[in-house]
């Protein structure tokens, strides 16, 4: 691993101890936004990454029809999780990486 | 679920309470409209058909068809998609596609006629990009307003399809904390209401009804969310992903078979010996018909099809425009049958309940009445766990100008239909009398001196209009009762006989009502 690559990796670990240490002292606030916001942008990076890795199946078509058709249980998923999920900190770093992870893959795959 | 910390079920309850407390009455809205939409054919044909001895597609149309070709601009045919009206009536929509100014998005422009299919006479004919106009492809404004108020809430789009969506997804998560907090699911659906109308008597009807209908509340609210969301949110985000942005490459890929272009000249195949074989391999009735490329060598006829008796899925099939041969079941989505295309076809009839016919739809419309009785139980109790609250009090109040007003307002949209039908703008007045119906109904219960007068006088008000509407029907020239019978048009007499009864009902049930209290004072 290159100096760069370190430092980057010892800035993200700041950033996120930062921020569970927000979430920790804020955990109402980071309840809501977590089952409101985050869950709707992983519902949201999750449905435009579906046809990245999902088979087309025997119509060709499934990879974007199953992403349009499961919507609503795209939402329910991150939502619920959010709200019953007790460790706080682990629900963020799951919602973060889920659509951080699959945003790339799009902006990957457009670019 | 028993596993669920106090912290969860605490969140849980939460969720139940607040989704339903902030979008209750929007989603009653959604419901209660959404239960008589499943009943649009019959109102549709009710409010605005005429004697049909057959469905129109069941005669044969092709002479029609072509005889109506003649009567359109060349440039618009394109494409022709062919569909029934009220009676026995058809519409035929020869178009092209072009840009629609308004919106800026591809759209259908052509002529659309209205053609009597038994003896060719043309009824009506209008020009345009024609979705933008109703008035020109549906016969039955009362039909179009309750359907459109359901579907996204008479807003214009794409707003009223995200509200409804959101709507959805609310009902949803109800469903599923409701589900999740159930300690005893299996007792609760039996559970007696406990008499004396205390709190926990209104929590028992809560919990019975909603338990009864919970599969049913979330195939819908899933499937209601897919619906509003697909042509909002899914499609539009998915064509820039997948297809740089080009809805129609998106649209061709998954609605659309493979064809080798062809664009020489070549007439039409038989249309009526297509339908005869379409209804041969698929035997639900035929509710339309698509030419694609029409006079040409590679021009390509979908025929639609109802779910037969004991299927779920709809049925197209395909043929070769030129030849007239059949080509194949055409799945829903995609060049073959995937688990993605079945799951796409089955949201449609699982929403509209209309897969075994007029059984599966009264089940849908029951259904759809115990799903109103649990989103007001459900506000119900809210308000009286708080009552002696002033916001709280106001907001249960409105909770029964909502539940009351609602289909007082709906009545009054079919009043204002049938009183204008004969000499004004049926499109424009169904949505006035709608917006009259209910600030009269709201005038009412603000004015009420106390809750416990609200009933007795909704119920006088509700008995009326709906005594009134069979009499206005028949005296605006409505199909009479003898010729419903005489020419077995059912829908419209057990419309009328159910409109009858249900406003003897009202009536008994305010007499009976005034006639307790009374022995109660003495």
């Amino acid at each position: 691993m290159t100096a760069r690559h370190t430092g980057a990796f010892v800035a993200a670990r700041r950033i996120g101890g930062a921020l569970g240490g927000v979430i920790v002292a804020y955990p109402r606030a980071a309840r809501w936004f977590l089952a409101g916001p985050a869950a709707l942008l992983a519902s949201l990076a999750t449905m435009a990454a579906m046809p990245l890795w999902l088979p087309a199946g025997a119509g060709g078509v499934d990879d974007i029809v199953l992403a349009v058709v499961l919507t609503p249980l795209l939402w329910a998923v991150p939502f619920f999780y959010a709200c019953l999920e007790p460790e706080l900190p682990r629900c963020a770093a799951m919602l973060a990486g889920l659509t951080l992870g699959q945003a790339l893959l799009v902006a990957v795959a457009m670019g | 679920m028993s596993r669920l910390s106090q912290a969860q079920l605490r969140r849980l309850t939460a969720i139940h309470g607040w989704s339903g407390i902030t979008l209750g009455l929007l989603l009653y809205t959604v419901i209660a409209t959404g239960t008589a939409a499943v009943f649009g054919g019959e109102i549709g044909r009710w409010s605005a058909g005429g004697i049909r001895a057959a469905d129109p597609l069941e005669v044969p149309i092709d002479a029609r068809i072509r005889a109506a070709a003649t009567q359109v601009d060349p440039a618009h045919l394109d494409d022709i998609a062919i569909w029934t009206g009220e009676g026995r009536d058809i519409y035929a929509f020869f178009h092209t596609h072009a840009e629609n100014p308004g919106t800026g998005a591809p759209d259908d422009l052509g002529t659309i006629l209205r053609l009597d299919a038994t003896s060719g006479e043309f009824l009506e004919r209008n020009e345009g990009f024609i979705w933008d106009q109703p008035a020109a492809w549906d016969g039955s404004a009362l039909r179009r307003f309750l359907v459109d108020l359901h579907v996204q809430l008479y807003m214009p789009t794409p707003w009223g399809l995200i509200v409804t969506g959101i709507l959805g997804l609310a009902m949803m998560a109800a469903v599923i904390s409701g589900l999740l907090m159930h300690r005893h699911l299996l007792r609760d659906l039996f559970v007696a209401e406990r008499p004396g109308g205390r709190l926990v008597s209104a929590r028992d009807r809560h919990v019975l009804a909603a338990s009864w209908s919970l599969p049913f509340a979330f195939v819908l609210a899933f499937t209601g969310s897919f619906l509003s969301f697909a042509s909002t949110v899914g499609f539009p985000l998915l064509a820039s992903i997948a297809f740089g942005g080009d809805d129609e490459a998106m649209s061709a890929a998954l609605f659309e078979p493979p064809f080798a272009e062809d664009a020489t000249p070549a007439p039409l195949a038989d249309l009526d010996a297509i339908l005869a074989d379409s209804r041969a391999q698929a035997p639900g009735p035929v509710t339309f018909v698509e030419v694609a490329r029409f006079g040409r060598a590679d021009a390509r006829v979908h025929v639609w099809h109802d779910p037969a008796a004991g299927g779920v899925l709809y049925v197209t099939n395909l043929y070769d425009g030129a030849a007239g041969t059949f080509l194949g079941r055409q799945p829903q989505v995609g060049a073959a049958p995937s688990v993605g295309g079945t799951l796409y076809g089955l949201m449609y009839p699982l929403h509209f309940g209309h897969f075994a016919g007029i059984a599966s739809r009264t089940v849908w419309g029951a259904l759809g009445v115990a799903l109103c009785v649990v989103t007001l139980s459900g506000l119900h109790l809210w308000t009286r766990r708080r009552a002696g609250a002033a916001i709280w009090d106001g907001f249960a109040r409105s909770v029964d100008i909502v539940a009351w007003g609602l289909p007082l307002a709906m009545l009054a949209a079919a009043w204002g239909f049938l009183l204008s039908a004969p000499a004004a703008n049926p499109f424009v007045w169904t949505p006035w009398s709608f917006v009259a119906g209910a600030a009269a109904a709201t005038i009412v219960g603000v004015v009420a001196p106390n809750r416990r007068s609200l009933l007795p006088r909704y119920r006088r008000l509700l008995g009326i209009a709906c005594l009134g509407l069979p009499i206005l029907r028949l005296a605006a020239g409505g199909m009479s009762w003898a010729d419903a019978i005489l020419h077995r048009q059912p829908d419209v007499l057990t419309v009328d006989i159910l409109l009858l009864l249900a406003g003897i009902w009202f009536l008994r049930r305010r007499r009976r009502a005034g006639r307790l209290a009374l022995e109660a004072a003495e």
